[in-house]
């Protein structure tokens, strides 16, 4: 269980995280989206006590972090930026860690086998690839068998192997009542993994929502339907709730209508379907539309008078 | 919400151990003994003064006795065996440097800190094993150092003895400063172009 409350963040006069509060609730995987520089990481970091909070304050497993105890039994957490001494051993990394807190070397080489790194826990941590690395955060956070799990970009560097692993992984520990919260900007790979949503972007919070509502509530969600008489059936659609644009050919897209209606309405006209199908939204799409205004960093559109500016200025295309 | 409803009722293996001074202080070791850099920077200290213990009282005994009397008034035993601290200063200065320098450097002060919220307990872990690693490290090579570099002097019957007022003191002082300069090197106060301005409030909070 993660509660922020108001939480804060100012760098100088920037604001990283702004008035963000939201609860993350044990047995389920929620994933924490937001384009880059949205103020994730440092959001994490405040959950774990390493920045301290302008404003507001965040607590986990009831408590602020730097109150518990023994906090790797409380909380794991996988840092972004790599948090591993190059000089040292995967073993040893693990061993120093897991000593804080009276933790075994049988439960090291245990987490060492788990995320399947027995074979190189000996070498230096600093010649690991960034997949290896990734699973040696992923380890030190196992390490306390920790109630709440806090994984920044866990799948950042992964083969497809270790992207399944690691989505197997984040289901069976949420499924065990543990609190797990993932952020990570691959979209596809957040659906595949969190049932519930965190969106934010410039450091306000967007959406705080089961990942199906998060989809279904997209304005993108159509129905493309294909019929041999698309007038008619445009016209037969059309009304106060529904929209209808033809896309290509003898293809509609509709808006605002299910496809059991649409379906039933081209009945009733007597119109022929040849496709009727719901396009879901992908989370992509769904976040694209929600962030849309709250993007730090744009990559420049080129545009045809931003080549003709190139062209006039004596730039070769 | 209270704090007892937001602990999920999942079972636990084994009670939580609390993290104590003493636990931190073992990790500190794991850690200092597990690292290259280490090892290195404290056989270089040892090689340095080792060595010069040979070398410069050799040199002194094929020259002896010297054209300038005055060098001969001058001279001092113990300092002639033990002219290797000067350059094991560095080899300790660097480790020093490097226990925290690289700690965060590399990042992994993050896991620390993660580890140890309350954050001094890591300053007093590091300090006293870097402190106990250096000094039962120092003591025996310098005493080691003086006896070599007064075997040598004795061909000139020119050594001293532990005995001698001052020597041991000088001897074993020989140990703590290099202990100390390690220390310096190694405590954010007094070396604030290597920790970084920042740390304290790091530390302090």
């Amino acid at each position: 269980m993660i509660e922020a409350l108001g939480l804060t963040k100012l760098y100088g006069r920037k604001k990283a995280v702004d008035d963000l509060t939201f609860t993350v609730r044990p047995g389920v995987v929620t994933g924490f989206l937001g384009p880059n520089g949205a103020g994730k990481s440092t959001t994490m970091r405040m959950i774990l006590g390493l920045d301290a909070p302008t404003a507001g304050i965040v607590r986990v497993n009831g408590k602020l972090y730097r109150e518990h105890s023994a906090p790797l039994h409380e909380v794991g957490a996988l840092l972004e930026a790599r948090s591993v001494h190059t000089g040292r051993s995967a073993f040893n990394h693990l061993l120093a860690l897991a000593q804080t807190a009276g933790i075994s070397r049988a439960r090291v080489n245990e987490v060492v086998d788990l995320v399947g790194l027995q074979d190189v826990a000996r070498k230096r941590a600093g010649g690991f690839s960034l997949g290896m690395g990734q699973r040696l955060g992923i380890a030190s956070a196992l390490l306390g068998d920790p109630d709440t799990l806090i994984l920044d970009e866990p799948v950042n560097g992964l083969d497809p192997d270790g992207i399944r692993w690691i989505r197997n992984l984040l289901k069976s520990l949420a499924a065990e009542g543990r609190t797990v919260f993932v952020s990570s900007h691959l979209m596809s790979e957040m659906a595949q993994t969190a049932q519930h949503l965190i969106v934010i972007g410039r450091g306000r919070l967007i959406a705080d929502t089961s990942m199906d509502e998060f989809i279904a509530g997209s304005s993108r969600n159509l129905v493309r339907v294909r019929t041999t008489d698309p007038r008619t059936l445009a016209a037969v659609l059309r009304g106060p709730d529904a929209s209808v644009v033809v896309a290509a050919g003898d293809a509609l897209d509709v808006t605002g209508l299910s496809t059991d209606q649409i379906g039933l309405a081209a009945g009733h006209a007597g119109i022929t379907l040849l496709e009727l199908s719901a396009q879901q939204t992908s989370l992509e799409e769904a976040f694209m539309d929600l962030t849309k205004n709250d993007v730090e960093f744009h990559g420049a559109t080129i545009t045809d008078e931003s080549v003709s500016l190139l062209e006039t200025a004596g730039v070769d295309r | 919400m209270s704090a007892t409803t937001a602990i999920s009722t999942r079972p636990r293996e084994s009670l939580p151990k609390k993290v104590t001074q003493a636990r931190v202080l073992l990790s500190e070791w794991t850690k200092i003994r597990s690292l290259r850099s280490t090892v290195f920077s404290l056989l270089a200290a040892i090689v340095f003064i080792v060595g010069l213990s040979v070398l410069v009282p050799s040199v002194t005994v094929a020259h002896w006795p010297p054209h300038d009397l005055r060098e001969a008034t001058a001279f001092d035993p113990t300092t002639r065996s033990l002219s290797g601290i000067f350059l094991a200063q560095l080899a300790i200065g660097v480790l020093g440097v490097l226990l925290i320098s690289g700690e965060y450097a590399t990042g992994m002060i993050r896991a620390t800190f993660a580890a140890v919220p309350a954050r001094l307990p890591v300053l007093w872990a590091k300090a006293t094993v870097f402190a106990t690693v250096t000094l039962a490290l120092m003591v025996p090579s310098v005493l080691g150092a003086f006896w070599i570099g007064q075997s040598i002097l004795t061909s000139k019957h020119l050594q001293a003895k532990l005995s001698d007022p001052g020597v041991l003191r000088a001897v074993i002082g020989a140990a703590l400063y290099l202990t100390v300069v390690g220390l310096l090197a190694d405590v954010p106060h007094f070396s604030g172009t290597i920790w970084p301005p920042h740390l304290w409030g790091l530390v302090l909070r």
